[in-house]
């Protein structure tokens, strides 16, 4: 791990992140030294190729993944190389949002929202529960699926199911792999708009991967575009899209 | 040869480390005790009506098949004490183990495998939960105290079968029968059978777990995950018999 000292997040600032590098295999570099902050609020979106390494940077800031060298600060305190159980007292406070939706293939929808309340919040009352599993299911727009197993679910209602386990929680940032991925234009706009309308309920912030430049036009505050490991352009997406650079206006053609 | 040779080295080595990890956290809270519950539930149950068709036939077949030679010798009445003697210290367990190591064990490394791919542990680490302890330990538990039940549900199911294959050529009470058969057992037949079911549980479990919970990414992996811990969980079952075998001979 890197030892260099670096100053911790500000009050505002939800995750940040000092020379993140993270390699696979046989010295495949993925992740080449990746600095970034998002503040409360804020939507930043990632955009780049196919394999540059954007999963790999949410995965990290989850923990799920640990990066060979650099540090991440959550809500200001350190997580690099924490225990799990660490870890978990930020997960309370973090979303998720997986690119294929991840739901429990065993439990119906309401065990699938209930399974992160139960584990965070192990006293919660039954009614509280309840409530909370009726309010998420509501904000996503799918209440009569409570009892639906998620094999009886389509793509999009997969997704929206999955958002509503990532904001039972009522977290302060939600990661998001690819929410409009595998899905038409229209439902994908939905997921776009859904994403847009929790941010601007919760005052959570969010990282969004996406290679969908429609979702990213729609719900981003500020931009980065990951080039060779490393963070190649920044910016809104205004600022972005008029871009003279040829790679950074691939993205948007 | 030698990268085989070292494949296999580093796979029993990651199925060593895997099996440290259950041991250091299997008594460690939280416990997941309604996921222990339903697994068993699920286990046992769903493997029961082939059980009890394996177990069945066992105790038939063998009793037709023995009679001839036993009659031979006019020792038709050993029949049930040997039929019973065979099933409980031998092919009950091992018939039983194996079907369960097809069915349970490919089971479980499809199902974890799939849930590897399609990021449910992930989802479930990030949920606060350990997934290891939630998926891992509870499925190990439940087929450890589920396989010596199923087996003992299949030693009684192979000795009616048993008494109605004899019933076939001669006739004979089941009381009578059951009581032939109780004389031939003791408890040094029923003991050291019983307890070697406790460890093909076990590893029935944890190989499928293992496979399952280490695949790789990709679908295929879920096929490979699957065919694997059916071959593993057989192979082990029958050292763990040999062993088994060799330690109650000496010990009695």
């Amino acid at each position: 791990m890197d030892t260099q000292t670096t100053s911790p997040a500000t009050n505002d600032t939800v995750v940040k992140t000092r020379g993140l590098r993270k390699s696979f295999g046989e010295g495949h570099v993925v992740l080449d030294g990746i600095d970034l902050e998002v503040k409360t609020s804020e939507n930043l979106v990632l955009l780049g190729r196919s394999g540059s390494g954007k999963s790999v940077i949410i995965k990290c800031i989850a923990g799920l993944i640990e990066p060979d060298e650099g540090e991440i600060f959550l809500f200001g305190e350190p997580v690099s190389g924490i225990s799990n159980d660490e870890m978990n007292k930020y997960r309370i406070r973090l979303g998720f949002l997986f690119q294929n939706s991840a739901l429990y293939d065993s439990m119906t929808v309401r065990e699938n929202l209930k399974f992160p309340l139960k584990r965070h919040h192990p006293v919660l009352p039954s009614d509280e529960i309840r409530k909370r599993i009726e309010e998420s299911l509501e904000s996503v727009g799918l209440p009569e699926t409570i009892d639906l197993m998620p094999s009886e679910l389509s793509g999009g209602m997969c997704k929206r199911i999955a958002l509503a386990r990532t904001i039972i929680m009522k977290p302060d940032i939600i990661l998001y792999d690819e929410p409009t991925t595998g899905l038409d234009t229209i439902t994908a706009r939905e997921i776009s708009e859904l994403i847009v309308s929790i941010q601007q309920s919760t005052k959570c912030a969010s990282i969004i991967i996406t290679h969908d430049i429609a979702c990213a036009k729609l719900t981003s505050d500020r931009l980065l575009i990951l080039q060779d490991g490393k963070i190649g352009a920044e910016g809104s997406f205004d600022e972005l899209s008029e871009s003279k650079e040829p790679w950074v206006k691939a993205f948007f053609n | 040869m030698f990268i085989q040779i070292r494949s296999g080295l580093s796979n029993a080595g990651d199925f060593i480390q895997f099996t440290g990890r259950f041991f250091k956290e299997v008594l460690r809270p939280p416990y997941e005790f309604k996921e222990f519950i339903r697994q068993c539930f699920s286990i046992g149950n769903r493997s029961l009506p082939l059980v009890a068709i394996t177990g069945f036939i066992m105790g038939l077949v063998l009793t037709i098949q023995t009679r001839p030679t036993l009659a031979a010798f006019g020792a038709e009445s050993w029949l049930p004490g040997m039929v019973s003697l065979s099933l409980i210290r031998e092919i009950s367990p091992v018939i039983t183990a194996l079907i369960c190591a097809g069915k349970i064990s490919s089971g479980i490394a499809a199902e974890l495998g799939s849930m590897k791919v399609t990021e449910q542990i992930d989802a479930m680490e990030v949920s606060g939960a350990d997934p290891f302890k939630y998926l891992v330990i509870t499925r190990v538990l439940a087929t450890t105290f589920m396989i010596p039940l199923l087996v003992v549900f299949a030693d009684c199911i192979g000795i009616y079968g048993g008494y109605l294959g004899m019933n076939m050529q001669s006739g004979i009470t089941l009381f009578r029968y059951v009581a032939k058969v109780f004389e031939a057992l003791s408890f040094s037949d029923i003991i050291p059978a019983t307890l070697k079911t406790f460890l093909f549980g076990f590893f029935i479990g944890m190989i499928g777990s293992h496979k399952g919970y280490t695949a790789s990414s990709g679908t295929e992996s879920v096929g490979k995950a699957a065919t694997s811990a059916v071959v593993a969980a057989s192979l082990i079952i029958f050292i763990i018999d040999m062993m088994a075998v060799q330690l109650t001979s000496l010990l009695t």
